[in-house]
């Protein structure tokens, strides 16, 4: 039985077999756990000065 | 009579004040007067300012011009904001029932400036739930409706703007634009809306819907009056970190309409792409118009506009999806229902869609770059179709049904994708309703595209119509 | 000659080839004799060209017997990590996918080198595509640590690493996304620099991540690293990420003198987890600037309790994007080790990505406010000693290296000691475009002569047999 990531994958066409599978599903995990109470952190949604450098600055 | 002052315009306004011919005090009742007349059929308010409390301001406003000390044009004008910008210590909901009780403990930077330059503020506006949408049909505030047919919604998301300018509701207004949410009301509602370049104008105290997307700029009665509301604004403001310097412009000087010998660019695969018949006649009319005031048209091609739709919904989509991440997962329940399933979508962008989305930005931002070397604007329709009826979810061009959402922004969207400046100005009316056309320029051209505007203007498209709402006639 | 040619730095071999004492082509020789003899062992050239390379040295010797000498650099003998294109040759950068790829351009860096006469003697091994910390390569061979040929040389410029430490160039430049520069370089005794990021034009160079990735040196000693960071650095509008900031003259920095600077220590990040020698060369290399002159004051930074978390999901984001097509069409092209990275990366959302990105953003605030108060931050490089060539539960290598990606500062990795046989780095932070500052103190704290002048044990018994 694969995982959520596993299925995640296979839906937009990246091939996972058994093995994969399992080793993904911790990895995953371990990503998951690197951002444990992050959400406390960040107060305003309007911070993040996303720059996009869609235009050159005068 | 007291209505007289509400129909006018800040640059017919500014004068008479400036000369003390009238007071800010006339000004604003007379504003005053039209929102209790009308709101109930409009709804273009969310909250009404104290009448009160407002007329002391006026009054003190009154008090400094009559001792010489005049600030502007903006001096004793009343205003009314889209209900999306921080006023210290007032309520400002966003149009959602989440933030029904916020706030926030400081000015906007716009709005700060606006103080400043001594205007007045008579009440807030309504607008789609936290910018999220098209037509203004608030389900905690209730619809806005068009004032040309209250049936229909007034475009969105700054629905009350666009309503309350064409209804000299309030003298001109503020809005803000991340797929065309002040061009589609402005289009919509037969008025200016101006999106300028991506960080002329500072977003500081403006609550996001997508950082990289969203704008703030003016929706007026006339092209001027976009332009003084522009040079009140802009400026660079290290509290926004995507502002950028940019050099002192007068805007209002630059509008002579003369516009001899310029190059319009037309790209008909994209712009003019699905359009219903009479709006694409009637803009095509317009653009003629332009020509025999001596400019000359030239075709074009942006070949990336075609992923234009897949980078505007996984930018957006991603970007909004975080601000209101915590809220969704913790309250769902009380966002309005068409927000909370479009925060819900299926498929949840992947970082890899955002980022691949932001490399088409790039290719737009060049091939667009490269057009404007051939071309000075680029001129199309602002909306492929007219005001839908309210709570249609789905619309019909020449016959074909087409998405409500998709369709309003569509032709919209490239200018916030890549930052150019857009202005929309009537073009005329279609079965009644107005119609919008857009003039947009490279980065920084503002001059060069409300000069274009203006020229169009002054031919009149909408015949000196207004509005009739109820009993009240022109 | 005491020392052979190819054991020389950009300094001390400078005057020597300007002066006419020695020959671009006879300097040029030893380096290639030595990768002859040697890299069999060390495997850090993936491709070199013996005659390509003498030639390109006889046109230097050419051009300064004509007298048209072109600066420090001239009728060096270099190799670049395999990342870099250089018009007509082949780049895999480490790949299977892009074995026979023969590039169509120079990179701007090495356009740069080369019209200042640089002789370039072949490419150098990296971790596939950049993505990974060993340089354990599944298709040109793992490189090895040339201090102890069991452990790996650090990544993802372990080719580079290894070879500026083993003389088989005199210097090189490598990339840097989440320490691929300084990781080798600590690894391997050596210098590397990760500039300010904009500082290097990243034109022509294989991307891993590109708001994470940057370009810099990686030398036997930090003066050649000034050299060469001035000659490869400056806006270029081939890459808009680059910006308009004046070239200092980095040598002119280097006076040695850090009296009354002010050091910062972090603790709760830099000193977690650190194995104890190497916590305890670092505290003394501490204290010896502070005998210099130097003042030492604890600072704060709580942001980078989440700097992992934001240095993965950007760098899987981005380099995702670049292997999105790849990975699908044929996965078993890719190495084993990042095959599974480069597919899990295709899952990561784009509210993580963005929420790095509003960690990125504070983080760099909070070392501004950092920086208002000390001149240069200091901190171990590596949390272990390099490991052995595939144990595979090495993975936390970059923790201390990736603070300066996402913010984009400057950072530097210098040796300070050695432990069971293998070099401790020693890594200074600086603020943005101040890479001057931070050469400087490491400089002051090179002239100690940490190393003692040790070179890797197993070439002093080779050294004797050329």
């Amino acid at each position: 039985m694969k995982s959520a990531v596993s299925n995640l994958l296979i839906s937009m066409g990246v091939d996972v077999n058994e093995e994969e599978a399992i080793l993904l599903e911790s990895r995953w995990e371990e990503l998951q756990q690197l951002k444990k109470d992050l959400d406390q952190v960040i107060p305003n949604p309007a911070d993040i000065a996303l720059r996009n450098v869609v235009m050159k600055e005068k | 009579m007291s209505e007289v002052w509400a129909k006018k315009t800040i640059s017919e306004l500014a004068p008479l004040l400036q000369k003390r011919e009238i007071s800010p005090v006339e000004v604003t009742m007379s504003v005053f007067d039209r929102v209790q007349k009308l709101n109930d059929s409009i709804n273009a308010y969310i909250s009404i300012n104290n009448e009160e409390k407002v007329l002391e301001k006026a009054k003190k406003a009154e008090k400094e011009i009559v001792v010489g000390n005049y600030r502007g044009p903006l001096h004793g004008i009343p205003l009314a904001l889209k209900d999306i910008l921080y006023f210290k210590g007032e309520t400002v909901t966003m149009g959602s029932k989440i933030h029904e009780n916020f706030t926030p403990d400081f000015d906007a930077t716009v709005v700060a400036k606006l103080k400043e330059a001594g205007s007045l503020f008579t009440g807030k506006l309504n607008m789609h739930e936290y910018a999220y949408g098209g037509t203004t049909n608030n389900p905690h505030f209730g619809p806005c409706r068009n004032p040309w047919n209250i049936d229909r919604i007034p475009g969105g998301s700054s629905g009350g703007s666009g309503a309350a300018v064409a209804a000299d509701m309030t003298i001109a207004s503020l809005g803000t634009d991340t797929a065309g949410s002040i061009r589609i009301p402005a289009s919509i509602c037969g008025i200016v809306g101006l999106k300028p370049t991506h960080g002329l104008v500072s977003k500081y105290g403006c609550f996001p819907l997508s950082w990289s997307l969203d704008h703030i700029g003016p929706m007026t009665k006339t092209v001027q009056d976009a332009a003084i509301l522009l040079q009140a604004i802009t400026g660079y403001d290290e509290k926004d970190a995507t502002s950028v310097a940019s050099s002192p412009a007068n805007y209002v000087m630059s509008l002579t309409g003369d516009i001899k010998g310029k190059v319009i660019g037309i790209e008909e695969d994209f712009f003019f792409n699905m359009i219903d018949h009479e709006v694409d006649s009637l803009v095509k009319k317009g653009i003629r118009k332009l020509e025999d005031l001596g400019a000359r048209i030239q075709l074009v091609k942006i070949p990336s506009l075609k992923f234009a739709e897949f980078a505007e919904y996984m930018t957006f989509m991603s970007e909004s999806a975080l601000i209101h991440q915590n809220n969704f997962n913790q309250r769902p329940e009380d966002f309005g229902e068409d927000v909370r399933q479009s925060l819900r979508m299926a498929n949840n962008p992947t970082a890899i869609d955002y980022l691949q989305a932001q490399q088409i930005r790039r290719r737009l931002a060049k091939e667009f770059t490269m057009m404007f070397e051939q071309v000075d604007v680029l001129i199309a329709p602002t909306l492929p179709v007219i005001a839908s009826v309210i709570g249609e979810e789905s619309v019909f061009i020449n016959g074909q049904e087409c998405s409500q959402t998709e369709t309003l922004i569509r032709l919209t969207s490239p200018a916030n994708l890549v930052g150019i400046p857009s202005i929309s100005i009537p073009a005329g009316f279609s079965k009644g309703l107005p119609v919008g056309m857009q003039i947009m320029g490279p980065a920084f051209s503002e001059k060069l595209i409300m000069n274009f505007a203006f020229a169009f203007e002054q031919t009149n498209p909408l015949k000196g119509l207004k509005p009739v709402i109820g009993e009240l006639v022109k | 000659m005491s020392k052979e040619l190819a054991q020389l730095s950009i300094s001390e071999l400078a005057p020597m080839l300007r002066e006419r004492e020695v020959s671009p082509v006879e300097l040029t020789q030893s380096v290639i004799n030595r990768v002859k003899a040697l890299d069999k062992e060390i495997n850090s050239y993936v491709e070199y060209n013996e005659e390509k390379a003498v030639e390109s040295a006889k046109k230097a010797e050419r051009e300064i017997i004509n007298g048209e000498y072109k600066g420090a650099l001239h009728g060096i003998p270099m190799a670049l990590k395999d990342i870099l294109h250089i018009k007509g040759e082949k780049s895999a950068f480490g790949s299977k996918i892009h074995k026979d790829f023969i590039s169509n351009e120079d990179a701007t860096v090495v356009s740069k080198l080369k019209s200042t006469g640089v002789v370039f003697t072949g490419k150098l091994n990296m971790h596939e595509y950049a993505w990974g910390g060993t340089t354990n390569n599944p298709h040109f061979g793992p490189t090895r640590n040339p201090w102890n040929l069991e452990k790996i040389p650090g990544g993802s410029s372990g080719g580079s690493g290894a070879a500026v430490a083993a003389d088989l160039t005199i210097a090189s430049l490598g990339t840097d996304t989440g320490g691929s520069i300084r990781m080798p370089a600590a690894a391997c005794g050596i210098v590397g620099l990760k500039p300010t990021h904009g500082r290097v034009s990243k034109s022509g160079c294989f991307p891993l991540s590109w708001s994470l990735d940057h370009i810099g040196p990686m030398t036997k000693t930090v003066e050649d690293a000034a050299i060469l960071l001035e000659y490869i650095s400056g806006y270029d509008a081939n890459d808009p990420t680059t910006v308009s900031v004046p070239v200092d003259q980095y040598t002119s920095y280097l006076t040695g003198d850090i009296k009354g600077k002010v050091i910062g220590i972090e603790e709760d990040y830099f000193f977690h987890n650190v194995d104890e020698k190497i916590e305890l060369f670092v505290r003394k290399a501490i204290d010896q600037m502070e005998a210099m002159g130097a003042k030492v004051e604890i600072v704060k930074i709580p942001s980078l309790k989440y700097a992992q978390f934001a240095e993965m999901m950007t760098c899987y984001a981005e380099g995702g994007t670049i292997h999105a097509k790849n990975i699908r069409e044929r996965p078993e092209d890719f190495g084993e080790d990042i095959r599974l990275d480069v597919k899990l990366a295709q899952a990561i959302s784009s509210t993580d990505y963005l929420q790095a990105q509003q960690v990125r953003n504070m983080m760099k605030r909070e070392f501004a406010k950092v920086f208002e108060k000390v001149d240069v931050l200091l901190a171990p490089m590596l949390p272990i000693l390099p490991p052995d060539i595939g144990d595979l539960s090495a993975n936390n290598l970059g923790v201390f290296s990736c603070p300066a990606n996402l913010t984009g500062l400057p950072a530097i990795s210098l040796p300070c000691g050695m432990s069971e046989g293998l070099p401790v780095g020693l890594q200074i932070i600086g603020p943005a475009f101040e890479e001057g500052k931070v050469l400087n103190f490491a400089y002051a704290y090179e002239k100690t002569n940490p190393l003692k002048g040790m070179k890797p044990p197993f070439l002093m018994e080779l050294n004797k047999s050329l």
